[in-house]
């Protein structure tokens, strides 16, 4: 939700170490963030702030549990969320970047790749496969497999409004 | 010279389901299994071997002709075809055919006589056909059924 | 809450992962996605699509989510259910299957487990309407059964058909779930690669459901030289139905000269089809044929009809009809009826070829009505013929027939039932004989003897009897009494005489309404005896089973007794065990005679099947025969032929079916009949028979279909009457089976029965098992060479390992 952008971010982990210079700071250990319905999981959160003040982080996840992010949909009570090793938030751009093993969920579709790029402002979504190294139980052979669920329902979800 | 009576046959199995198309032979083929000490039960799960009759079908063909292109012999066939399953597997065996064949003379003159010897050659099959199925069944052991290769 | 929240979604990711598939979900993949969420979808390197059924190949695919459109860029290919379709590009409306493709190829993949022939509802089953002569088929085979004819296995089971058409267009509009239209569309069963014939059509529909495609102004080229041309033409991938236009038959025949059939089938419905043919004879002009079958779950019926407007060689107009149909009628009872008609007596043998068709004679005119149940049958019958004279020049003898007596009505009515160990057996029947008083003539069993006479009146039989089987494993002993009752009245002129067949009387007398009353007594009995045997390293149980059959039946005399339907059936392994060797019911033989025989037999053990069963057996009279038909010399010896019957089912491929009889008193052999085939594999078959009935017949015939090396096949036929001294049947033929389409060429010489030899020219072009176009040898060779296999049904795989063909 854009609404987000304005709230604060609450950030919790086991540890911290901040480096006021570069106005960077390293969060470790089952680290949260949220800010308004936006969540950002990992086992490392690394936030920085750009000159214009903008925060970008990107989260480190390991193999058995990969870095995860949840956000609603504007305008919609539908959910957005996605996980991959490393997952990349520019604050300014409103872009998620996330990296290898990855999967984005939008209401009951979802995509898997080795690379998925989505700027939630344009909600525009690029996702890149990887190729056998890459592959997940769902997609194994490593390349990007999106599942659509059928839209056309009977009246009454939201899905089929026109956009 | 090492024959002697035939004895009750020793079958592998008692009762025996009949399911599949209705058949001229399905009444003296219950008839003869009950001499043999087999009942047909009604209901499949007391059956310990599945007969199915697939069909039957009877054929008539001219067997010779005279010089003058008048049929001298008639070939009647009459073939039945079925096939075995055990009750708890659930794959058929191969379709067996029984055949049974038999040649009369013919002259167009005696035209009705013949058909009436038409009509017995052909019962005069359906029994021995129906005692061919019976042998073909006798010798079955549930769990390792067996058709004739062909 | 918050923190429940982010524990439970925490641990989402590793469970689920949307693995369970919703119908109607759509999946895609490719190197690269591109999304406008819940809007557009672009996924590009060597992109997928996955729906239900159908999945969709390309190097780039846009998918609309909104409104399901489908667009496919490079290397497009849709493989749905029934086939693939591949082009450039493809556009497609995924939800309602609407789409189009530009030069598209398509390639029919065909598993497609038949419906079981005998007693479909519908009429799935080859007709093979294109032969000039099918149309007349044997009386006695229902419709299912007489259609499969021209496929030799014939068995009612399931019929599993594998095939592969493929073609290319230039352009494919899907039009729906299962419905696909090509515009300038070419079609074939060939393998890729192999070109060798394409049906050409400016639009052509498949329909992958009823497996049927639809061409309209089409055009087959056979190794690119068009060789028909059809405004419309329906056909099925999988000959599983017939053919829409089927296509046209051309022969030779030295009756008619050059022959041209152009068939056109009206598919009315599943169970309802219609045939119209023009048939163009050199000699004679043009017929018109048409053929309407029908068949539903309690009826079926076939009706016929040919006319020659004027037949240029002989000025007259000539036709021929049939009409017949058999109808169920509920609990136990049936009816129908089977008329045939034809304008002349030489209709058949001057417009046909096929045997079973010159040689008919009397053509039946007639309906019945049926009950059947476990114990009661009754047959309600109203039957005439319309009898064929032969004026053939060749023997005098065979100039004028005799006519069968007409019945009208006969009823009859049996009944047998078990009463406790007794089994109780009632035959009764009323029958009305009646004849045209022009048509007095009956052929003797003697040679050029006739019995002339104008008698007609009605005869009541009534037979009751009990009999009292105690059988046993071990054998089996029936004793059987019963009474056998006949009553006539005759009308007008019952006074009969004997002529030679040139005019010489030799015996008159009158027959008289009469009854006739007589007992019939008769003791059946039979041991079982087995022992074991090996033979090679199968094991085997031999029986012994002789068997010992008395009859006794007094004398009556029956010399004033008409003879409407009886005549003595001549001694055979078919007859030793009859109580009346007189068929029909107006004689019975006066009887104190005994017969024995012994069988044995080869049952295998692991199978039960029987390999040799060999039998021979002879009957001795304790008294002269005292009854016969008019004319007919009686029996004086006080015992029978021998008579010996052997069949086996060897495990080398070959099987024999022989018949030897002997005449003790004169000590000469009356009846030989040895048959041997040779059946290794599938289009691999000899048949030799000779056969030999003292002053009736003696013939060779030798039949063979034999593969002479990749893809060519040898087929022959030649019945020689030694008696006669004169060929009957002469066929030779070459095949050629090409994989994906098959020719036959076929010469053939036959003796007919109403007019002199004809000589037969077939051409056959079996597109794969597609449209036959030439005239249809098939159901020609069936008859002729026991055991052909039609080229097209011999698998490939059979050259490797024999399949499990019977």
């Amino acid at each position: 939700e854009k609404a987000d952008k304005d709230k604060p971010i609450n950030l919790e982990a086991d540890a911290v170490t901040v480096n006021d210079a570069k106005k960077t700071s390293i969060y470790t250990g089952n680290v949260i963030l949220t800010q308004g319905t936006l969540i950002i999981r990992g086992d490392k959160l690394v936030v920085r702030e750009d000159k214009e003040g903008f925060q970008h982080s990107t989260t480190y996840g390991n193999p058995q549990t990969p870095s995860t992010f949840k956000q609603k949909m504007e305008g919609k009570n539908e959910y957005m969320e996605g996980s991959g090793q490393r997952i990349e938030y520019d604050g300014r751009m409103d872009k998620v970047q996330l990296y290898t093993k990855a999967w984005v969920k939008k209401g009951d579709d979802i995509v898997h790749g080795d690379y998925i790029m989505y700027d939630a402002n344009a909600e525009y979504a690029e996702v890149i496969g990887g190729g056998s190294q890459a592959a997940t139980p769902a997609t194994p052979t490593g390349r990007v497999r999106a599942v659509i669920q059928p839209k056309k329902k009977p009246a009454g979800t939201d899905g089929a409004t026109a956009n | 010279c090492g024959f002697q009576m035939r004895g009750t046959a020793d079958l592998a199995f008692k009762n025996l389901y009949m399911q599949g198309a209705k058949t001229t032979i399905d009444k003296p083929l219950k008839k003869s299994l009950a001499t043999n000490g087999v009942t047909v039960v009604q209901d499949k799960e007391q059956a310990e071997l599945m007969l199915e009759m697939i069909g039957e079908k009877t054929e008539k063909r001219i067997l010779s002709l005279s010089g003058t292109g008048l049929v001298r012999e008639f070939d009647l066939y009459y073939r039945v075809y079925f096939r075995l399953k055990d009750p708890d597997s659930d794959v058929w065996g191969p379709e067996q055919m029984i055949e049974q064949r038999r040649d009369y003379s013919y002259s167009d003159a005696e035209l009705l006589a013949k058909q009436g010897e038409e009509l017995r050659l052909y019962d005069d099959m359906r029994t021995e056909a129906t005692r061919e199925l019976l042998r073909r069944l006798v010798v079955q052991k549930p769990g390792n059924l067996q058709a004739p290769k062909l | 809450a918050e923190t429940s929240e982010l524990e439970q979604m925490g641990s989402a990711p590793l469970q689920t992962v949307g693995v369970t598939s919703q119908p109607g979900e759509v999946v895609i993949e490719g190197d690269k996605l591109q999304m406008n969420l819940g809007r557009k979808m672009k996924a590009t390197g060597n992109a997928s699509l996955h729906q239900q059924s159908q999945d969709v190949y390309g190097d780039v695919i846009e998918y609309d989510e909104q409104n399901e459109a489908l667009h496919v860029l490079g290397n497009a290919r849709i493989e749905s259910g029934g086939g693939v379709v591949t082009g450039p590009e493809l556009r497609m409306q995924l939800d309602e299957n609407i789409g189009e493709m530009r030069d598209a190829s398509f390639k029919l993949n065909n598993q497609f487990t038949g419906l079981p022939l005998a007693g479909a509802a519908n009429l799935a089953t080859t007709k093979t309407f294109a032969d000039p002569n099918e149309g007349i088929t044997d009386n006695s085979s229902q419709i299912s059964s007489q259609n499969i004819d021209d496929k030799s296995t014939g068995s009612p089971g399931f019929q599993k058909r594998i095939g592969a058409s493929r073609g290319d267009a230039s352009a494919i509009f899907f039009e729906g779930q299962d419905k696909k239209r090509l515009t300038s569309a070419r079609y074939t069963t060939c393998e890729v690669g192999k070109d060798d014939w394409y049906i050409k059509a400016s639009e052509l529909e498949l329909d992958d459901y009823t497996k049927t495609a639809t061409a309209r102004n089409a055009r087959v080229e056979f190794l690119n030289t068009p060789i028909l041309y059809t405004p419309w033409i329906s056909f099925s991938f999988l000959n599983q139905r017939k053919t829409g236009l089927l296509a046209p038959t051309f022969g030779t025949t030295s009756r008619s000269g050059f022959e041209l059939l152009t068939p056109f089938y009206w598919n009315i419905a599943p169970n309802m089809d219609a045939t119209v043919a023009t048939r163009y004879l050199g000699t004679r002009g043009m017929q018109y044929q048409g053929e309407f079958r029908y068949m539903g779950e309690t009826y079926s019926g076939i009706d016929n009809v040919e006319y020659l407007p004027s037949d240029a060689s002989t000025g007259d107009t000539r036709y021929y009809a049939r009409l017949k149909h058999d109808q169920q009628l509920g609990n136990g009872w049936s009816a129908g009826y089977n008329v045939e008609k034809v304008s002349d007596d030489k209709y058949f043998s001057e417009l046909s070829t096929r045997i079973t068709v010159t040689s008919r004679v009397n053509l039946p005119q007639g309906g019945y009505i049926r009950y059947a149940d476990d114990v009661w049958k009754f047959d309600g019958i109203v039957q005439k013929y319309q009898t064929l004279e032969s004026t053939s020049t060749t023997s005098s003898s065979a100039s004028t027939r005799s006519y069968p007596y007409e019945r009208l009505p006969q009823l009859t009515l049996t009944g047998n039932d078990d009463i406790g160990p007794f089994n109780a057996n009632l035959y009764t029947q009323w029958s009305s004989f009646d004849r045209d008083s022009s048509k007095t003539r009956i052929n003797l069993a003697a040679d050029n003897q006739n019995l002339f006479t104008q008698v007609t009146g009605n005869r009541y039989t009534a037979y009751p009897s009990i009999s009292l089987p105690m059988a046993r494993p071990y054998g089996y002993i029936t004793p059987k009494l019963g009474v056998h009752y006949t009553s006539y009245s005759l009308n007008n002129n019952t006074d009969w005489r004997i002529e030679t067949d040139d005019g010489v009387t030799t015996q008159t007398g009158t027959f008289r309404s009469t009854n006739r009353t007589l007992p019939i007594a008769s003791l059946d009995s039979g041991l079982y005896f087995d022992r074991q045997t090996r033979i090679v390293n199968n094991s085997y149980t031999q029986t012994l089973e002789p068997r010992l059959y008395y009859v006794y039946i007094p004398y009556r005399d029956q010399s004033m007794i008409p003879v409407f339907d009886s005549a003595e059936a001549d001694l055979s392994m078919n007859t030793i065990f009859l109580e009346n060797q007189f068929t029909g019911g107006d004689r019975i033989n006066n009887a104190n005679q005994l017969t024995l025989a012994v069988t044995s037999r080869m049952i295998d053990n692991s199978t039960g099947e029987q390999r040799l069963a060999a039998t021979i057996g002879q009957r001795f009279y304790f008294a002269d025969q005292k009854v016969g038909i008019p004319g007919a010399n009686l029996r004086t010896g006080d015992s029978s032929d021998i008579v010996t019957a052997l069949t086996a089912k060897l495990l080398t491929k070959w099987s024999l079916d022989t018949a030897w009889q002997f005449n003790t008193d004169r000590s000469r052999t009356t009846k030989a009949n040895i048959g041997a085939r040779y059946n290794p594999e599938p289009g691999k078959v000899l048949n030799i028979g000779y056969r030999y009935t003292e002053e009736r017949l003696e013939q060779i015939n030798l039949s063979s279909q034999w593969p002479l090396g990749n893809g060519w096949y040898g087929l022959g036929r030649w019945n020689y009457s030694l008696r006669e001294d004169r060929p009957i049947e002469g066929l030779a033929g070459l095949e050629y089976n090409a994989g994906c389409w098959q020719a036959r060429t076929v010469l053939q010489r036959v003796s007919t029965a109403t007019a002199n030899a004809n000589y037969a020219f077939f051409i056959q072009l079996e597109l794969g098992g597609l449209a036959s176009i030439g005239s249809n040898p098939l159901t020609l060779l069936n008859r002729g060479i026991p055991g052909y296999t039609s080229t097209g049904l011999i698998s490939d795989t059979v050259q490797q390992q024999p399949s499990s063909y019977e």
